[in-house]
């Protein structure tokens, strides 16, 4: 076998040549698992975060039903909100169908109940919500923003 | 070691120090998060273990605009507004001026602008959401 000997100053560059080969593989495989990695922890992390923050938003929603009352045609219903996060409604059911419903401030004595600006259950207000057109009901069941299922017996 | 050697070492370690670094706060972060889930967890089962306790007696004679409260239940209660009934069952509100406090076992006085008709029921609605209507 021939023993092959490079000279001594090529010998040297041969051999950082290959040290920062081996380092720039190391270096890049270790930069490409600590990003990678490091976003999918973040991304996990934020999603997690993101998770307990509705669910706490949820627990600070706290709906109560102060009064019912259908005068055959209109169901109305009273609800306070008695948690510390206002609650905004996207959808209304009554005996399982969805329905259209409008948002008012209860009326003050001998006044007309005026139409608030959003679906918002704010906290610490007591809110008017009217369905219109809607047979003898017997459940009333509401879903809120951030994913809260109320439901009531009602009429 | 080389110099070389050393400086790559150096590289790989504040790499992993950066990582580290991040996992950390990422961990903080969910940490801080769910100790604030637990704690308005906490604060919602009070609410409403303690709304359970509440325990309202309202009086109410007839033409009158006088209305008493005691309260009977083992908690304190705040009374938000008062509401009146009327014989159609429609529901007119009452907002006091000032929300008005009522202690365990105390009375409390409040006057309505003007008295509601014969057939109306009154009720008081609480800070925890519960109605008491008149006995």
């Amino acid at each position: 076998m021939r023993n092959i000997s490079l000279p001594r100053g090529q010998r040297g560059i041969a051999e950082i040549i290959s040290f920062m080969l081996v380092f720039s593989a190391l270096f890049g495989f270790t930069a490409y698992v600590l990003v990678v990695q490091g976003r999918q922890a973040g991304m996990r992390a934020s999603g997690l975060i993101d998770v307990m923050r509705d669910a706490q938003k949820r627990q600070n929603q706290l709906l109560s039903l102060t009064y019912s009352t259908y005068n055959g045609t209109t169901l109305e219903v009273y609800l306070f909100n008695y948690g510390s996060q206002g609650a905004e409604v996207t959808n209304v059911w009554v005996d399982g169908a969805e329905e259209n419903f409008e948002f008012f401030y209860p009326p003050e004595v001998g006044n007309e109940p005026l139409p608030t600006e959003d679906n918002l259950l704010p906290s610490h207000k007591l809110i008017l919500i009217k369905v219109h057109d809607v047979s003898p009901p017997y459940s009333f069941v509401l879903l809120t923003k951030s994913n809260s299922l109320y439901s009531w017996a009602v009429g | 070691m080389s110099d070389v050697e050393e400086r790559g070492f150096a590289v790989i370690a504040g790499a992993v120090m950066i990582a580290l670094a991040l996992f950390m706060g990422f961990g903080a972060a969910v940490v801080v998060a769910q100790s604030n889930l637990i704690h308005s967890a906490k604060i919602a089962q009070e609410l409403i273990a303690t709304r359970a306790h509440e325990d309202l007696r309202v009086i109410h004679n007839p033409g009158e605009t006088e209305i008493k409260i005691r309260n009977i239940g083992s908690t304190p209660s705040v009374v938000n507004a008062i509401l009146l009934k009327g014989p159609d069952n429609s529901l007119s509100v009452y907002i006091p001026d000032k929300v008005f406090y009522v202690g365990i076992l105390e009375n409390c006085i409040s006057h309505l602008q003007s008295a509601p008709a014969e057939d109306s029921t009154v009720g008081v609605l609480t800070s925890f959401g519960n109605v008491f209507w008149e006995t």
